[in-house]
Parts: structure tokens; C-alpha cells; sequence
């Protein structure tokens, strides 16, 4: 990186849209090239952790590991589990994501319940 | 001194169950996947003495948290075994979200989703979902609703002596076995667009069972019954020593013994083969089975048969045995003990979405 011009550096970031925080973390940044180099580096030692290259300082799940994204008035810590974390083998889609698959939407969930026992 | 800032999360989920208590604590990524991260305690809640005060019940740093409901502090938690008269019955009750000790294993939970989001003495939940069986859904979600929103304090492991207030902005409760099949279709999102599903969902307390086709789900087809795990234990028990039923620890290891198709489980250095009780197990299974069967009426037209809860394997094996002509279409989730938490959070990030102009 210490001989990358800005010019010839193209990083690009997708945000998912059930994490506001971030996106708001990075608009409100003054300097949003630092912060994303930041995420990125956490996502690096995430990386490493995960496949086992360096130690799970502090996590205390077999699997389960912090996302570096914390609410949003905290500031990003390193990678510390407080509580046991249960993980699924696959990944849970984004609500948009999710609703765009299923064609779910919130009347589904609060659609009066005609049961009668 | 500067107060601190609240901190808030979006969306969490609760799932206090009979045995356990399970919640989410929001999305993580693990590798390239956001997964929902979930962690339990188990459903007890020792009522403490009134002359003990909050120093000494939280000397020593247990895994957990006081709580108080109605003037009457309770420990919920991980270490909530600690403090128990070693009498802790587990009573199926058709309004167990209206209890007391529901309410506290709900604020205990509370304490686990402030301790992982890293809070000061303020929390706030955007969104709250929590969930109920379909026998008591339509008399109590409107009033468990309510009595989850609002502020809600906790003592501040922070600061000996302090408060910590955790404030519930929007709580909705959904149909329990919704959450699992939700889970379900993050992976098999073709569940909701064609074919009858069946979720069969064994809890602690209540056998569970949800019909949809598609998106729409089947009321009439649908139900409830207040026999489940639990009853299974108990008919062990209730043969070696009534008293049993009181203690919390025994009725566990009896029923991880008959979750995991043990053959025996030991309490106070006495082993206690499992054969001798087959049939009092099969029959709490035969009959909560029965009313099932019967509610659905017939089972021919059924797609798919998802097997959910602690139960899940139990009820499966038995079903499977029962009915072999339906062995194609049954299904074991691959995470029962956590799908609903997991599936009402998704519902919670749903109904959180912004509309649509």
C-alpha cells in the first residue's frame, strides 16, 4: 500500500442495509478512507482467527466471533465475545434479502390469528 | 459525573422456553456470512430472600443478574442454579407468559443483550419479538406485548449499588413455530412460495404444530397441546420418585437422557436404565401426537414435515416409526434449539423495514 497512489487504488464497499450503523459511521466519517481501511483490517484478523492462524484472543465460543460492528455511539473495539454464541453452517439473508426471496413482508407476521381451540 | 449514552440496538429476539431461555444478540459476521449470533440460560429463576440485598446476591460476580418483578427480586441467569432451594418445579401453565417468573427470565435476558452490545446503565431495543405457543397466542400477545415495552431496570455490573435501564421501544409477539419456519426459509425459500408445510415444533412445555401453504397459514389446521418434553421426563420420574418433579437438575438429566436416546442417566450415584419407561415415554408422545393428527385431519397432502425444538429428534424418530409413508417429506431442522429465536429476530428486521412508499 505504501507505493499505491490514491489514483490507481479502487476500494469498493457494500454495505448491507440491516446494518445502518456503519452506513451511518461512514458518511458522518472525516476521514472515511481511514475507517474503511479500519473494518477492513478487523475483517482481516477475523479471517485469521477464523482459520485458525492466530489465536481467538478473547472469544469464547467455539466459532462465534464480534462483527466489527458495534451500535451506534460505540466505538470499534477488537474482537471480544462476551457470551457463548451459537453460529449456523450458513449464513442468515438481510431482511431485504430475505423478503425479496420469500415475498414475506410484515403483514405475514401480524396478520390476525383466526385459531380457536 | 457526564451521563452516559444510551446505547441501542435494532432488533433482538426472546424465547423464554420451559427448560431454556434463548435470545439473539444481534447479526455477526462470521467468514463471508451474516449469521444471527444467539446464546441461552436456563429457564430458572430462584426467588431470592427479601432481606438479601443486591451486594451479597451479586458478590462473587455470578453469571447472571437480580431482577426484580413485583417487588420480589429473582437471579436468572447462567449460575441461577447457585441460588435455588434445589425446588424448582417446572408447572406447564396455559398463561406462563403471564407470570412472574416468565417476566424475569425475559429481564434476564435483557441482561445478556446489554452485557454482549457492551451498555452502560442505559439500553435501548428498537424492536423486541418474542413468541408464544398458538393455544394462548390470541388471549396473551396483546398483553405480553405490553408488559415487555417500557423501561425495565437492571443492576449495573458496572457500577455496585447503580441501576441499569434497558427501555423496550416496540414489542410484537409472533406464533412460535413462524420463528422455526422462517429459519427454515432463509435456506429453502421455495417453503413459502408452494406446497403444505407442516412444523412440528416439541418444546419443554407444548407441543407446537403450524400448517401453511405458501405465505398463508392454516388456522384450523394449526394447534397447540400442553403434553411435550417435559410430560416425558415427568413420566419417568413419577414412576422412581414423585418428588422428583421439584428438582430442576433431575428432570434435566432425565430429559437429556431421552433427547439423546441414552440408555440409562444417573442421579445421586444410581444408575436408571431407560427401557423400563419406554412406554410411559411413548404414550405422552402417542397422545400429543393424537391431537395433532387429529386437528390436521388428513396428512396426505402434506409437502414437507419440519421437525423443530429440543423435542425435535424425539418426536421425529417417533413419527417416522409411526407413519412410515411420510418418511420422503420429514424433515429435521438443522438447528431446533435456536431456529425460532432466530426466525422471530428475522421477523423483527422485517417488521422494522421501512415501508415501502
Amino acid at each position: 500500500m505504501n507505493d499505491a497512489s490514491p489514483e490507481e487504488v479502487r476500494v469498493r464497499v457494500t454495505v448491507d442495509s440491516d446494518t445502518p450503523e456503519l452506513l451511518q459511521r461512514l458518511a458522518g466519517s472525516k476521514r472515511q478512507a481511514r475507517e474503511i481501511v479500519y473494518l477492513l483490517r478487523l475483517g482481516l484478523q477475523m479471517e485469521k482467527m477464523l482459520s485458525g492462524k492466530v489465536p481467538m484472543v478473547g472469544v469464547t465460543a467455539d466459532v462465534g466471533v464480534q462483527a466489527p460492528v458495534q451500535a451506534s455511539n460505540q466505538t470499534v473495539t477488537p474482537v471480544a465475545v462476551a457470551a457463548p454464541v451459537a453460529v449456523g453452517s450458513t449464513g442468515i439473508p438481510s431482511a431485504e434479502a430475505f423478503s425479496e426471496m420469500s415475498g414475506l413482508d410484515a403483514d405475514y407476521f401480524s396478520a390476525p390469528v383466526t385459531y380457536q381451540d | 459525573m457526564k451521563p452516559e449514552s444510551p446505547v441501542t440496538v435494532d432488533v433482538r429476539a426472546i424465547d423464554v422456553g420451559y427448560f431454556s431461555t434463548k435470545l439473539t444478540l444481534g447479526r455477526k459476521l462470521v467468514g463471508d456470512n451474516s449469521t444471527i449470533a444467539t446464546t441461552l440460560f436456563p429457564s430458572l429463576a430462584p426467588r431470592l430472600p427479601a432481606n438479601m440485598s443486591l451486594q451479597t446476591a451479586l458478590h462473587g460476580k455470578p453469571d447472571g443478574s437480580v431482577v426484580n418483578v413485583d417487588d420480589v427480586n429473582y437471579f436468572v441467569g447462567r449460575d441461577a442454579s447457585l441460588y435455588s432451594s434445589g425446588r424448582e418445579p417446572r408447572e406447564v401453565l396455559a398463561d406462563y407468559s403471564m407470570t412472574d417468573k416468565y417476566h424475569a427470565l425475559m429481564r434476564g435476558a435483557f441482561h445478556y443483550i446489554a452485557q454482549d452490545a457492551k451498555a452502560g446503565n442505559e439500553l435501548v431495543i428498537r424492536h423486541l419479538v418474542l413468541g408464544l405457543p398458538l393455544n394462548t397466542f390470541g388471549e396473551n400477545r396483546d398483553k405480553l406485548a405490553a408488559r415487555a415495552t417500557g423501561e425495565h431496570l437492571l443492576p449495573d455490573p458496572a457500577n455496585p449499588g447503580a441501576m441499569r435501564r434497558v427501555t423496550v421501544e416496540k414489542a410484537s409477539v409472533i406464533v412460535q413455530p413462524q420463528g422455526a419456519l422462517v429459519s427454515y426459509g432463509a435456506t429453502h425459500s421455495q417453503v413459502f412460495k408452494e406446497g403444505w408445510v407442516l412444523v412440528v415444533d416439541p418444546g419443554g412445555g407444548t407441543l407446537d404444530w403450524y400448517v401453511a401453504r405458501g405465505r398463508l397459514p392454516n388456522w384450523q389446521r394449526s394447534g397447540a397441546y400442553p403434553k411435550s418434553m417435559l410430560a416425558c421426563a415427568y413420566a419417568v420420574a413419577d414412576r422412581i420418585d414423585p418428588t422428583w418433579r421439584d428438582n430442576f437438575e433431575i428432570i434435566e438429566r432425565i430429559d437429556k437422557a431421552i433427547r439423546e436416546n441414552a440408555p440409562s442417566f444417573t442421579t445421586a450415584g444410581n444408575v436408571y436404565e431407560l427401557a423400563p419407561f419406554t412406554s410411559g415415554i411413548e404414550a405422552v408422545l402417542k397422545e400429543s401426537t393424537d391431537k395433532m393428527v387429529a386437528r390436521l385431519g388428513s396428512m396426505d397432502n402434506l409437502d414437507l414435515i419440519l421437525f423443530t425444538g429440543g423435542g425435535a429428534k424425539v418426536y421425529y424418530e417417533f413419527f417416522k416409526a409411526r407413519y412410515p409413508k411420510l418418511g420422503k417429506i420429514l424433515c429435521m431442522d438443522e438447528d431446533p434449539v435456536f431456529s425460532n429465536v432466530k426466525g422471530f429476530h428475522v421477523a423483527g428486521e422485517i417488521m422494522s423495514k421501512p415501508k415501502a412508499a
